[in-house]
């Protein structure tokens, strides 16, 4: 008796006595055979993290000024990534369709492609069209660039000769079933410079930039650190002004433009720039490497610079490709991000945490997480890629780490992984939220998609600046979840 | 003079319903994939496989907030030129193995393998066959169709063949058909016809498992609530299985009396009853929108909404006050624009992004009611919008509750800051 107190009396049955009958709300959890978890086992894919091709193409295409995609497909191949851009950016996203019907798959997407290409001119007045093509498309075998010979054909007998200097034309073949989101816009990259690219023989100084898929808090970033080196940038697929522009009210001319993007005639000079330099190796280098094969324009394919080593990579690069020294300003960034990983290192060291997303994304981010101290246990790279997995390899070497790499997985192999071994964090994208919700451990969102919280394309996550915000919001998910009521914390 | 109507100004294109898209037109159209996957996405005990490239079975996912797995074939370009069938058959062994609580699966057949002319049926039949558990192929390739309505079409096939014969239940129970818990709607729904006494079996698709869509011939009566997409599934249970049904809405106060009063006749339950819950409905909704309704009165609203929801949520704006100037379906039918005619001054059909924003630019109206992918093009133009499908947080707008959230919404679109300091505040020095 602790205290002297008197032993309560206790009316009815007691807890030991109480006999409850006990209904399972649902059926019993059966594992699933351990054979069919590894991706590489099964002809059935569960969750994927990846996308269909034309989505990577139209993402670029976006990124430049007056540019509209033109999906040679059926409607939903349009309405779902227009969905996919809404949600993300919460911007119009003006995608045009070839509106394909029983009638296209059967004769062929002729007559859809030279209509919807003379609709598009009439009503749009855009400098570029990209014709984006689908599965349907390819498996027909459209031959686009003769449908399209035979539009402009037709345009100029109807509009004169003049529509062929105005609007520009790319081709960007992409099969979905031929590859993901991350090889449209690698493909896109190419065929934008394959077809508009030209040398005039005068070199310039002008250093060009293939971003990959970073929202456009990222490029603003990246913009920030090329305008304190004093370089002659410019960004291709810039969708840091077309993807999230400021609200106006009634714009005196219609249709709709976003006032920023990459321009037609900068895609024209990339003949003649001092280096072009691929930020993510699997969305963009091809069009990089392009460039070199071609122009002679000196390539430059780094991994995108999130963390301190990454960025301190992509500045060295451009200090030793555009011949200028490194500013005294950058080197406080840097300062500030390591001052900030020094602050809370007690919160990110030894965390074990699992990672999920496209390849350039995660490669990167892995480095980042090496160098916070934290334990990469799961990585899952939603596409399929070498240099993601060779780069990962070496920064989990450096590290002394050796997390489960599932190149090219679905969700399901990855989430049973972490079902089984909990991690103390997770770094993914908006579709890890159920596993994250079902084994209660905090998400950090970032990369391709983050669509349920919003402000998160504007928040960069690359360079100095970007890694500090990408680590403030990890320690931040970290406390919330591991360490909600301290209100004592000194 | 005679006054001048919206259609002689030739703001937008008058366009009857049915007609195929014009390319290049920015249609907010989609294809019939993915209507079959809105119908059929959140039917629980089922498995999805999507048999086709990743991108469908990726986007697949983000049905009505439905967080249960999608299954894909993967196709590859091997799988393209050589054909899936055999990949299809193991991918079905396959996920009847990993899910063990599926009682059959959906084999949804999209562009690819429309085209290269997949022998489906015949896969899923020896399938079943071997497993035991029933497979239903929803042919659904994206062309196959000018719109998203064919895909609802096929998907309410599936399900009917789902449905099996069982004895009536005795009791007035009723199955909600073409309602899709938008924003916890079927909640609201079931407690409002809890009140007069009648019991909802099933609601397809807001609330249906595979099992639960099998018994759907117990109920005695079914209620039709989308008609483009389920009429015609209504009147085959009715052939089969001798279930009458009846068009009903919960959206507005004059539907929602209507609907009880019918249902409540159509079981033999006390008037009194029915009655005393449309009067409470009532009373309490008209004290709490009371407040707002100053704001309402002779705004001008737009509408550019899918297809069953213009008639509905044009109900709703004029009992609130509003004006409807134009209302414009995405793939409308005939029954459709008969039902909002009368609200709107006028009536079209699949209007493109160019054509939509012109009128707009005219019309400057005081609010659209658009859905969720197409919001953000008015809000660019300094156009407040209301988003359908509502997310959940902003909570149902059926039944009373729903008139009264409905209500609450638009005021907040209407009187958000943001308008007035983005028209009457510019920056000066």
């Amino acid at each position: 008796m602790i205290n002297h107190v008197k032993e309560i009396p206790i009316e009815g049955i007691t807890y030991k006595n109480l006999k409850i009958e006990k209904k399972p709300l649902t059926l019993e959890y059966v594992p699933p055979p351990p054979e069919l978890v590894p991706a590489k086992n099964r002809a059935v894919c569960i969750d994927p993290s990846r996308t269909c091709m034309p989505f990577g193409a139209m993402w670029a295409t976006l990124g430049v000024h007056r540019a509209i995609p033109f999906v040679q497909g059926a409607q939903g191949c349009t309405t779902y990534v227009r969905y996919t851009f809404s949600r993300i950016f919460r911007e119009p996203a003006t995608i045009a369709n070839a509106s394909f019907h029983e009638d296209a798959a059967v004769f062929g997407g002729r007559k859809n492609l030279i209509r919807g290409v003379r609709n598009l001119v009439c009503r749009y007045q855009p400098e570029l069209i990209a014709i984006v093509t689908t599965c349907s498309s390819e498996v027909i075998g459209d031959d686009i660039h003769s449908f399209l010979y035979e539009a402009l054909d037709i345009m100029e007998e109807e509009m004169g000769p003049e529509v062929r200097d105005v609007v520009k034309f790319v081709v960007v073949n992409t099969p979905s079933f031929a590859g993901s989101h991350v090889e449209g816009y690698n493909r896109a990259a190419r065929e934008f410079l394959k077809t508009l690219a030209k040398q005039s023989g005068e070199s310039t100084e002008e250093m060009y930039f293939i971003p990959g898929m970073m929202s456009p808090g990222d490029i603003r970033e990246l913009k920030h650190m090329l305008e304190l080196m004093g370089i002659n940038y410019h960004i291709l697929f810039d969708i840091s002004d077309t993807l999230d522009c400021p609200l106006v009210g009634m714009p005196n001319k219609i249709p709709y433009y976003p006032p920023g993007g990459t321009r037609v005639e900068e895609f024209v000079r990339a003949g003649d720039a001092r280096a072009i330099f691929a930020l993510s190796p699997d969305a963009g280098s091809a069009g990089a490497k392009w460039l070199e094969r071609r122009y002679k324009v000196p390539a430059y394919v780094t991994t995108m610079p999130i963390g301190v080593k990454n960025t301190d990579r992509l500045i060295k690069a451009l200090a030793e490709a555009a011949d200028r020294p490194i500013p005294d300003r950058l080197r406080w960034e840097r300062g500030i991000l390591l001052d900030a990983m020094a602050d809370t290192l007690h919160y990110t060291m030894m965390k074990r945490v699992a990672l999920c997303g496209d390849p350039d994304f995660v490669a990167a981010a892995t480095r980042f997480v090496c160098e916070l101290g934290m334990i990469p246990t799961y990585i899952l790279i939603g596409t399929k890629s070498r240099s993601a997995e060779e780069s990962i390899k070496e920064a989990c070497e450096e590290y002394g780490y050796s997390p489960v790499i599932m190149n090219g997985s679905d969700q399901f192999e990855w989430e049973y992984a972490l079902k089984n071994d909990f991690p103390d964090v997770i770094l993914g994208h908006s579709r890890c939220v159920s596993i994250a919700r079902e084994i209660e451990v905090p998400l950090v969102r970032f990369g391709f998609p983050v669509y349920d919280r919003v402000g998160y394309q504007r928040e960069p996550i690359i360079g100095y600046r970007g890694g500090e915000r990408f680590l403030t919001r990890i320690v931040n998910a970290i406390l919330d979840h591991h360490y909600p009521d301290d209100r004592v914390h000194q | 003079m005679e006054p001048l109507l919206l259609q002689q100004l030739e703001i937008l294109p008058q366009r009857p319903c049915g007609l195929i898209t014009e390319p290049g037109s920015m249609s907010q159209r989609s294809c019939v994939y993915f209507g079959a996957r809105y119908v059929l996405g959140p039917v629980r005990e089922a498995v999805h496989l999507v048999h086709g490239a990743i991108g469908c079975a990726h986007y697949g996912k983000m049905v009505r907030g439905t967080p249960a797995p999608v299954w894909s074939t993967d196709m590859v370009e091997k799988d393209v030129i050589f054909g899936a069938g055999e990949k299809l058959r193991k991918a079905l062994l396959e996920a009847f193995s990993l899910a063990s609580d599926a009682r059959g699966a959906f084999v949804y057949l999209t562009c690819v393998s429309g085209l290269i002319g997949e022998d489906v049926t015949s896969v899923a039949q020896e399938v079943s066959k071997k497993t035991g558990r029933g497979i239903k192929v929803v042919s659904c390739p994206g062309f196959s169709a000018p719109s998203q309505s064919k895909g609802h079409f096929l998907a309410y096939q599936a399900l009917f063949e789902l449905i099996r014969p069982m004895p009536p239940a005795g009791r007035p129970l009723v199955n909600l058909i073409g309602e899709y818990n938008v924003g916890g709607e079927t909640a609201v729904i079931k407690d409002l016809l809890k009140k007069i006494g009648v019991e909802v079996h099933v609601s397809l698709t807001g609330e249906a498992s595979w099992s639960q869509v099998e018994s759907m011939s117990q109920a005695g009566l079914n209620l039709l609530f989308c008609g483009t997409t389920a009429e015609d599934f209504c009147r085959k249970m009715k052939e089969a299985f001798g279930i009458p049904y009846m068009k009903v809405s919960f959206y507005g106060l004059k539907s929602i009396a209507a609907s009880l009063r019918k249902i409540g006749a159509f079981f033999g339950l006390p008037e009194e009853r029915v009655e005393e819950v449309i009067a409470r409905g009532e009373q309490i909704t008209l004290e709490k929108i009371f407040p707002w309704r100053r704001e309402f009165v002779g705004k001008r609203a737009v509408i550019v909404l899918g297809a069953h929801r213009l008639g509905p949520q044009g109900k709703m704006l004029r009992e609130l006050g509003f004006e409807v100037e134009f209302a414009a379906s995405i793939f409308g039918r005939r029954e459709d624009h008969h039902e909002a005619q009368p609200l709107a001054g006028m009536v079209t059909d699949n209007p493109g992004d160019e054509e939509l924003e012109r009128a707009l630019w005219l019309l400057c109206p005081d609010i659209v009611l658009t859905n969720a992918r197409e919001q953000w093009r008015p809000i660019k133009l300094g156009i407040p919008v209301l988003s359908f499908p509502q997310p959940k947080e902003r909570g149902p707008y059926a039944g009373y509750v729903g008139l009264v959230n409905f209500a609450r919404d638009l005021y907040r679109c209407l009187k958000a800051p943001v308008w007035k300091l983005l028209r009457k505040e510019p920056l000066s020095i």
